[in-house]
């Protein structure tokens, strides 16, 4: 390829070329030298520390036997346990306050237990109770139906009915239809017939169901 | 001042003193060749700040060149411009490149004005007709003196292939500046 002169004079001009003087501008060079050189401090020193503690490390391996470095290290451990341990005990108190001081005072919603799982059973169990009371009550009593819905809610469903009974024991009273002279089969309040005398065995006296 | 291998070793071992060698030594042939490439001033110089950085970084893994520095750096600048030029083409003005002729303070003879205008087709025959290999190629062995197998090492080609690639930019050179200069040559 060289031989052909075409190619040489286009060669020699490109050796022209190459000594052109677009050199480093001073001020461009110097600026990067100087970040060069701090980058390679930098390296050196993460380097040079890494490599002595390396160093460190090998000569304490070196003079200690395997075994009795183990020894060595679970002594150390030790001893760093029972100092910090001795430390605490002997300021207690004083962290005792340190904590207190540090860490958030508990409140009272934390301490009291969930009011939910407390006030459902005794809801329930007095949810029967005011209706069954009620219908001793002869206040007024819109309709009979509504009575009947608050006892099969009271049946079905405990919290709806301990929020009826929380919201007021008018509605309870008024739920209850008036008796009227008959009470209904309750246990306690029907009218016991009269009991048979030694005279009257023979008649029966008819079930009540 | 420590040479060559030595001043390597030292550099390995993240010595001060061998380090400023290398930078001192190289730093202005790879921002020339960084800025025939990319003719951009402040680009080049941030390119040469990276390949001393990677340098450094290297060195501290335990890392980096064993035997040709300038190799590997002149790889380095290579594989940055290459990278730079993917993500945007720099069109710089030709002045960029043949300051030195803008700078003449002399009253130029003929000679030196057709030379001048030859070394201005030169250069934009090289910035417009070679392809990017080619014209890494052509800088790295003519302007930069490297030969064909650390030109091959640099790029990341076969010496044959380099010299193929050689061939045909020095071709096209000669091509497009014979049209130029009307066959004069």
């Amino acid at each position: 390829m060289e031989n052909n002169p075409g190619d040489q004079k286009v060669i020699d001009l490109l050796s022209k070329l190459k000594n052109d003087q677009s050199a480093y501008p001073s001020e461009l060079l110097e600026l990067r030298r100087r970040k060069y050189m701090q980058k390679a401090v930098q390296v050196g020193f993460a380097i040079g520390a890494g490599a002595g503690l390396k160093n460190i490390l090998k000569g304490g391996a070196a003079r200690v036997t395997p075994t009795a470095g183990t020894w060595l290290e679970a002594a150390l451990v030790i001893a760093i346990v029972l100092e910090v341990s001795t430390a605490a005990y002997f300021y207690r108190h004083k962290l005792g306050d340190l904590l207190e001081t540090v860490l958030p005072t508990p409140g009272v919603q934390e301490v009291i237990p969930p009011p939910v799982v407390t006030s459902l059973l005794p809801v329930t169990e007095i949810s029967v109770v005011p209706t069954v009371t009620g219908t001793e009550t002869p206040t007024a009593t819109p309709t009979p139906s509504d009575a009947i819905d608050n006892n099969s809610n009271s049946n079905s469903n405990g919290n709806n009915e301990s929020s009826n009974s929380s919201s007021g024991g008018n509605n309870q009273a008024a739920s209850t239809p008036a008796p009227n002279g008959n009470n209904g089969n309750h246990f306690g309040q029907t009218k016991q017939p009269p009991k048979p005398t030694k005279e009257l065995k023979d008649i029966k006296v008819p079930k009540n169901n | 001042m420590k040479e060559g291998v030595a001043l390597l070793k030292a550099a390995q071992k993240l010595d001060e003193e061998a380090l400023t060698a290398i930078f001192d030594q190289f730093a202005p042939a790879i921002y020339k060749y960084t800025l025939r490439l990319c003719h951009d001033p402040i680009v080049a110089d941030n390119i040469v700040g990276d390949v001393f950085a990677q340098l450094l970084e290297q060195f501290a893994a335990g890392k980096g060149p064993r035997t040709n520095l300038r190799s590997y750096l002149y790889q380095t600048a290579y594989h940055l411009v290459v990278d730079r030029s993917r993500d945007s083409q720099h069109n710089a003005p030709l002045e960029v490149a043949v300051g030195i002729y803008e700078k003449g303070q002399f009253t130029p003879t003929q000679t030196q004005i057709e030379e001048r205008v030859m070394m201005e087709a030169l250069i934009t025959a090289m910035n417009t007709e070679l392809t990017e290999d080619q014209r890494h190629v052509v800088i790295l062995r003519f302007l930069e003196d490297f030969s064909l197998k650390e030109t091959a090492e640099i790029i990341g080609k076969e010496v044959n292939n380099i010299k193929v690639i050689q061939n045909r930019g020095i071709a096209k050179l000669r091509k497009v500046l014979g049209l130029q200069l009307g066959e004069s040559w």
